[in-house]
């Protein structure tokens, strides 16, 4: 016994010695961290190929049915026959929501800044702000906030009806998620909700942000008055909108001289430049990448001296005036959307002089130097014709044009009738019709019940 | 670093008690009173003269029992000098000893074996060594005869076709399932243990010359002593060692192979003919117009730039239509065989040594191998050295230690593809009319990456010859070598405290290093037209090179390093042979740490070794697209830690030798599975029956001899990567120099491991006069809480960049069940002719029974022939296709079927219900064996070996207009493609039509017609052997076809749309001494 006894002694020795919690608590992969700190979330908010994209990124966030919608751009039927079916539906605006390896990214893509910007809400309110470390704590918070009303912004003007103060309690807009849990089911909210939350996030970001930033990835206190300005805009509340463009505008307002621009080079805009307040870029383009030509209505506006004819088009008429500086699109916000912005809202509340003033300045950096000559509008009317047709001529393929079509259809001025001619063959888009309105892809009809537009 | 504190504190404090507590204990056992007195005795096996551990010793003099300890030892103590004692061991004779002590020499008892009818073979668990007759578990077993009669390099390749249950994904593949496939997601492979432990090194590093015995660990019975690991099954392999008191073996192997070059033209290519009339086609139409004025600049095929030269009018009209002409004669597969192909050859020797005298033994070996590849350049090397040695260092202590040194490497060039993926630059393949040589023998340039014009204008501006030619490429200096070294100790030492108790202590470490070097010269197509992308030039015209003239060369390290340790009491005990219990409880620890270091070098000159340094930093614009980048820079570093801690016991009870009874139990505890899964922990177990009816007395079929009855019941685990914690990893932004973090992992805290619940029962029997022997087994598995990856709807933000969103969770459980039957004949047995025959036979079926979240769209069930695609109902690898409507016969388009009407909106069958698909069959075949057999004349043996597969399905592969105008190589079915109205009756290959219809053809690709039954008999290996005194010499051919297939266009289901594997042929001439 005595041996047994001993033996369980040396046997148990081995079994008590040392082996704790620690041994076992070691991430298994040591490349892979657990977001705690507040620069392992503002590293998760800088992920440009997430939040902002660019071509050079890889990957980019934001949808690109809108641009691909519009009739700025036609395709020679040779080019169309190449598409690959989904585009062409696409093109032709018949409306499928069955998505597929190169769409589906519009409706899906977004949500992953959504999803980032939620990760990081969740973990910045489990850091104690204090003094020390407040003005990270709030731009977490604060750009966490911008991310996600810039991304919802760009799915409402896709995939919900367009904004009408009187219905927007019974129209339905988007699913508005607030948390990183994976596993909720969120329906769709109305479309006076879906503008509301954005809003809120918008006015809760203004003072937790820098007025300005020298990366132009993170947002500042302009990127939200820009992008406020753009949603009141959109909601035709323009005295409001009109105060936010002025906010932003106070801050800073330096415009790119198209003048100084190497038009020699395939993509004569660099990327970052002075005028950009926030990049973002859009989903590859596949109507661009397949030589997409200006539409002669489009082409037609531009004056002989005109720059953006050249910075804009090369000689076939393809697009390369993008912000990005690459064939990748840009849908960031410019300055000169937010001249554009003020000018049009000065206009519709009669500010006559401010609104000439404004897209004369936009006007003298984009017109030879030396054959600028100011713009004189004699009635309101007549100065908001000027700036809704230069904001045409400004916002080519910035990720506007389809929301200013859905905006515009509301005036019996404005509105527009799209027409497409394939093989002889018509295809027409009535102002005001539904296939305005994307279909969400199955995907998630699927999966979360969703209703469908 | 802790944890090394730890381990280092545990392991020498512990063994240092031992040692320290050693002597003390050895007094303890020694109190022997003056009149008696100790004698040492020893039982062998009379044949083998192996010690016999086990055998119950029952002294008539003093009525004292003892069982021998490890190699047949045990003490007896005597009062007089009379010794007295019966000696008992299962399957041997019992012998009673009676004699005077006449020296002070150990006796020496010879046990003979019982005639055996079934095999007795000891087999090892990784845990213990069992005798097979007391099994309850499934067990497969090949030992030391049958592991060197295959020729592979590899050792689990040696398994294929020797146990049933298991099946080798491909012919030659060392990837296998037992007993069909037990997860979605997570590893399948099963787990295998060298001796003691896990292998946690490169398979390859094993040289199959040392080793002993496999064993293959089935059911839960024989596997859950592996706890969280064992899910798929355990392969036990045991290395070879020396034994105690015997004499000096040497042995002396060689061994020769061959292999002829590749057949390229088992492959289905279209003509170049064909696909020149297929590029004047596309031409016609516009089609390579955006391509033509790409800023990218993209290649184009020589035919192409013929046609551009005649529309442009740069060249002659009748000199393009004479050029096109000839283009269409070649192919480019006699130039492949010719060039860049030869024969293969193999070489292996191996050399061992063992003995042992009455204290110490040994076993020493040396191998040595080596391949000459098929593909020009490539060659594979293996240098092994094994040393095992047994010292008693007391009678009640042995020392045991396994040292390895193994290296393996391999050299191939770097960046020259295999046909027919020979890349050509994006998703551009060789075309079916290159050339690598003109009429002269000499080499010609194919057109890579960029367009010809391109590359001569940039040469004319100075930048670097941007031309590729392969065969310059083949002798130019490149290579990409892998070096992979092992570096293996394994001490043990066994205490015998008490006759049938044992303590061991088992440590292990291992040090596996890996270099790989790839290296481009600057000769090489891919360092030219590296430093040609990033050349600048300046407003003066003056080039700047970003990169540096001079190699590439690129360095990885990789790392690993593991830790084991054991301790573990053995206890048995024995009463005549009414009560035999053995008991096992042990603890274990592993600590493995496999990390990787990879770096980059620009401007490397071999000469000096000389480099330059480049900035990272910049953007440069390339000089062949509007595009910019930086320079890539290939540092990358990478660790992983895997921990576990471990408990179990296993305890065998046999009552009469009619009945055992067997349970275990095992706790795993990791850092794999987070806080959570280690809190609610419940131990893996298992329990087992065994009834030998044929030792009552009541049994009398004297037909049958032995009859068996087992059955088992018991759980085991796999443990998957798979984190349920949101983890982050920090990368790089793209527009500004600042950390940014991806997400990883989305949290999710509910992830558990998986765990497989099954249930065994089999009978084992012998039969006579008719000599047959088997194993008939059934077996029923429930694979639960798999890991999976699910569809998800995509406003969670999971979305990929293609957008489809998909998470991984505890989704699925997946049912199986199957039959095992191992039958083997004595059919002919005289003095000078034998005729042996066996036949393996599995039936493996399983099914999903669960699944979550299923996908509701048919295209998700569409998939190449190896992945997955989990629906409830179905088996995980499953057939399904489109419903095939025919051709249209007014233009050759594929018409799919919808609601029993045919239609060509292919989205809505692809995006459809999944009930719309068709459902053939599983993809891995659940029907499987082999038969086997082997007739000896004397000295000579010829053995066949026949393998078979029933009961699957594989997608053939056939022609893609949109694929091919992309990737220039398409299948040679285009030219049994539609061309005209009435070809639909003959024929289901799509007509060409215009625009590409890339969802037609998909469609067509994917559609039933392409769908093949995978059924064959293979003739696996046919060897001739002679044995000569000690020599032996063997000729084995292997890969030598099919004798049958059910498939209609007599194909080879292993190599769809790849090189088929030539014959093998090998001759190996072993000598012992």
């Amino acid at each position: 016994m005595r041996k047994i006894f001993v033996l369980l002694l040396v046997f148990s020795f081995f079994l008590n010695g040392g082996c704790t919690k620690d041994y076992l608590n070691v991430l298994n992969d040591k490349s892979l961290l657990v977001p705690e700190t507040l620069g392992d979330l503002q590293a998760l908010l800088d992920h440009d190929m997430t939040m902002n994209g660019s071509l050079i990124a890889g990957a980019c966030p934001l949808p690109i049915l809108g641009a691909t919608a519009t009739d700025d751009f036609y395709l020679e039927d040779q080019v169309y026959n190449g598409l690959q079916e989904s585009h062409r539906k696409i093109y032709t605006w018949s409306q499928d929501d069955t998505y597929d390896r190169g769409t589906l990214g519009n409706w899906s893509r977004p949500f992953v800044p959504v999803f980032y910007s939620n990760i990081a809400l969740r973990g910045v309110e489990k850091i104690q702000r204090t003094n020390d470390n407040a003005i990270k704590w709030d731009n977490v918070k604060g750009s966490a906030l911008f991310y996600r009303a810039y991304t919802y912004f760009f799915l409402s003007q896709l995939f919900a009806p367009d904004y009408d103060g009187l219905s927007a309690g019974q129209l339905l807009g988007l699913p508005l998620r607030v948390e990183p849990d994976i596993s909720v089911v969120v329906n769709r909210s109305s479309l006076a909700d879906t503008y509301q939350f954005m809003l809120d996030d918008l006015h809760e970001a203004i003072n937790l942000l820098p007025a300005t930033t020298a990366i132009k990835t993170r947002p500042s206190q302009r990127a939200v008055y820009a992008l406020l300005a753009r949603i009141y805009l959109v909601m035709s509340e323009y005295e409001k909108s009109y105060q936010m463009a002025n906010l932003a505008l106070t801050i800073e307002d330096v415009l790119l001289d198209y003048n100084t621009l190497d038009l020699s080079r395939n993509y004569p805009i660099t990327p970052l430049n002075v005028e950009v307040v926030f990049h973002a870029n859009m989903l590859r383009h596949h109507i661009m990448e397949h030589n997409g030509i200006v539409d002669p209505s489009l082409w037609s506006l531009y004056s002989e001296f005109d720059i953006r004819k050249g910075a804009f088009y090369n000689t076939y008429g393809n697009f390369r005036g993008s912000y990005d500086g690459t064939f990748g699109l840009f849908g960031g916000i410019t300055t000169s959307e937010l001249v554009l912005i003020r000018a049009e809202t000065s206009a519709r509340l009669g500010k006559l002089q401010d609104s000439m003033s404004d897209l004369n300045y936009l006007l003298k950096n984009r017109i030879a130097s030396g054959k600028f000559i100011e713009l004189i509008a004699n009635t309101q009317e007549e100065a908001l014709d000027f700036v809704i047709q230069n904001r045409r001529m400004e916002m080519v393929n910035r990720g506007l044009g389809w929301s200013d079509l859905r905006r515009l259809n509301r005036e019996d001025k404005y509105k527009r009738t799209l027409k497409r001619e394939i093989h002889g063959q018509l295809f027409v888009l009535e102002p005001g019709d539904e296939r305005y309105v994307f279909l969400i892809p199955k995907e998630s009809i699927g999966q979360s019940k969703l209703i469908q537009n | 670093m802790n944890y090394i504190y730890h381990i280092i504190k545990n392991n020498l404090v512990g063994l240092l008690t031992l040692v320290l507590l050693l002597p003390s204990l050895g007094l303890f056992s020694q109190q022997i009173n003056d009149s008696q007195k100790k004698i040492v005795c020893q039982v062998i096996d009379s044949e083998t003269g192996m010690g016999l551990p086990g055998a119950s010793i029952l002294s008539s003099t003093s009525n004292q029992e003892t069982v021998s300890g490890a190699d047949g030892y045990f003490d007896l103590v005597i009062d007089s000098d009379t010794v007295a004692f019966t000696v008992r061991h299962i399957g041997y004779v019992s012998v009673t000893w009676n004699s005077k002590l006449i020296t002070d020499e150990p006796i020496v008892i010879k046990l003979d074996p019982l005639p055996q009818e079934i095999e007795l073979v000891e087999i090892s668990t990784g845990y213990q060594m069992l005798p097979k007759e007391r099994l309850t578990g499934s067990f497969g077993f090949i030992g030391e005869k049958e592991v060197a009669e295959t020729a592979s390099r590899n050792i689990l390749q040696r398994l294929e076709g020797q146990v049933s249950g298991v099946l080798m994904n491909n012919p030659g593949s060392n990837q296998m399932n037992i007993r069909g496939r037990n997860t979605i997601l997570s590893n399948d492979q099963p787990l295998i243990v060298v001796d003691q432990f896990a292998y946690e090194g490169d398979i390859n590093l094993i040289n199959p010359n040392d080793v002993q015995s496999i064993t293959v660990l089935k059911d839960a019975a024989a596997s859950s002593i592996w706890g969280a690991r064992a899910s798929n099954g355990v392969i036990v392999i045991t290395t070879k060692k020396g034994s105690f008191s015997e004499k000096n073996k040497v042995s002396f192997s060689t061994s020769l192979g061959f292999r002829d070059k590749p057949d390229l033209f088992n492959i289905s290519v279209i003509s170049g003919e064909d696909y020149i009339e297929f590029e004047k086609f596309l031409f016609e139409q516009g089609f390579y117009k955006s391509q033509e004025n790409n800023s990218t600049h993209p290649n184009l095929t020589p035919a192409i730039e013929l046609l551009i030269g005649k529309r442009d009018g740069t060249m002659d009209a009748s000199f393009v239509d004479q050029r096109i002409e000839e283009l269409k004669q070649y192919d480019v597969r006699y130039d492949f065989e010719k060039y860049m192909y030869r024969p293969a050859t193999t070489q292996q020797y191996g050399v061992n040594l063992r003995g042992g005298t009455g204290v110490a033994s040994w076993f020493f070996s040396g191998g040595y191998d080596q391949e000459q590849n098929n593909t020009f350049g490539s060659k594979t090397e293996r240098i092994s050295i094994r040393n095992n040695l047994s010292l008693k260092l007391t009678n009640k202590l042995i020392f045991e230690n396994t040292l390895v040194l193994s290296q393996d490497g391999s050299n191939n060039l770097r960046a020259l593809n295999a046909y027919p993926n020979f890349s050509l630059g994006g998703m551009k393949t060789i075309y079916p009319y290159a050339r690598l040589v003109d009429d002269n023998g000499n080499p010609l340039a194919l057109p890579k990456d960029l367009r010809d014009s391109f590359k001569e204008a940039a040469f004319d501006q100075g930048l670097l010859d941007w031309s590729f030619v392969p065969l310059h490429d083949l002798e130019a200096a490149s290579h990409y070598r892998v070096r992979t070294t092992d570096y293996l100790i394994r001490p043990s030492l066994t205490y015998t405290i008490l006759p049938g108790l044992r303590l061991s202590n088992y440590y292990q470490f291992e040090r596996m290093v890996g270099h790989t070097e790839g290296f481009s010269g600057v000769d090489t197509y891919e360092a030219r037209s590296m430093i040609n992308r990033y050349t600048q030039v300046d407003e003066n015209g003056n080039l700047i090179y970003a990169v540096p003239l001079g190699g590439i060369m690129d360095n990885t390290n990789t790392e690993m390093f593991s830790h084991q340790f054991r301790s573990q009491i053995d206890y048995s005990w024995q009463q005549l042979d009414n009560h035999f219990l053995n008991i096992i409880a042990g603890f274990e620890i592993r600590n493995n740490k496999t990390s990787l270091n990879a770096s980059r070098i620009y401007g490397f000159q071999e000469r000096g070794l000389a480099s330059f340094p480049v900035d990272y930093k910049t953007r440069f614009k390339y000089y062949d697209s509007p595009l910019s980048g930086v320079i890539p820079s290939g540092n990358r570093m990478s660790e992983y830690v895997k921990r576990f801690l471990s408990y179990y016991t296993n305890v065998g009870y046999s009552y009469q030798n009619k009945y055992d009874l067997s349970a275990s139990a095992r706790i795993d505890k990791s850092n794999m599975f987070g806080v959570k899964i280690n809190q609610r922990m419940v131990p893996l177990w298992s329990l087992g029956g065994a009834w030998h009816i044929s030792k009552e007395e009541f049994y009398h079929m004297d037909f049958m001899p032995d009859l068996k009855l087992r059955a088992t019941y018991g759980y085991n685990g796999n443990v998957s990567d798979a984190s349920g914690v949101a983890t982050i990893r920090y990368e790089n932004s793209m527009l500004y120099p600042i950390l940014s973090a991806r997400l990883m992992n989305p949290p999710n805290e509910s992830l558990q491991w998986e765990k497989t619940k099954s249930f065994n029962v089999g009978i084992d029997f012998s039969m006579r006069p008719i000599r047959l022997h088997g194993s008939i087994e059934y077996f029923h598995k429930k694979n639960m809480n798999l890991l999976s990856r699910a569809a998800i709807d995509p406003t969670t933000g999971l979305g990929d960049l293609n957008g489809y969103s998909t998470y991984t969770g505890n989704v699925a459980t997946i049912v199986g069940s199957g039959v095992d039957i191992t039958l083997g004949a004595e059919i002919v047995q005289s003095n000078w002719v034998s005729w042996n025959s066996s036949l393996l036979f599995s039936v493996a079926n399983h099914k999903v029974t669960e699944y979550f979240v299923e996908s509701t769209i048919a295209r998700d069930y569409i998939n190449s022939n190896s992945s997955v695609s989990p629906q409830i109902g179905y088996p995980v690898y499953a057939v399904f296709s489109y419903p095939w409507g025919g051709l249209d016969p007014e233009n050759g388009a594929p018409l799919g079927v919808l609601n029993g009407e045919t239609t060509k909106e292919y989205n809505k069958i692809t995006g459809g219900p999944v009930e719309d698909l068709v459902y053939h069959g599983p993809a891995r075949a659940p029907l499987f064996g082999s038969f086997r057999n082997r007739i000896k004349v004397k000295g000579v043996e010829l053995d066949v070996q026949l393998a078979y597969r029933f009961g699957y399905y594989y997608r053939r592969s056939s022609i893609s207009y949109g694929y091919m105008s992309q990737t220039w190589s398409g299948h040679g079915d285009y030219a049994l493609r539609w061309q005209k109205p009435g070809d639909e009756q003959i024929t289901n290959v799509p007509a060409l039509n215009y625009p590409l219809n890339t969802t037609a053809d998909s469609y067509y690709g994917q559609s039933e017609v392409l769908i093949e039954r995978g059924d064959h008999i293979r003739i696996r290996g046919i060897a001739l052997r002679y044995q000569w005194q000690r020599t032996s010499l063997s000729l084995h051919a292997s890969n030598l076809g099919f004798i049958w297939l059910a498939n209609s266009k007599n194909a080879d289901p292993f190599a769809e749309n790849r090189l088929r594997d030539r014959p093998t042929f090998s001759f190996t001439i072993n000598m012992d001494f």
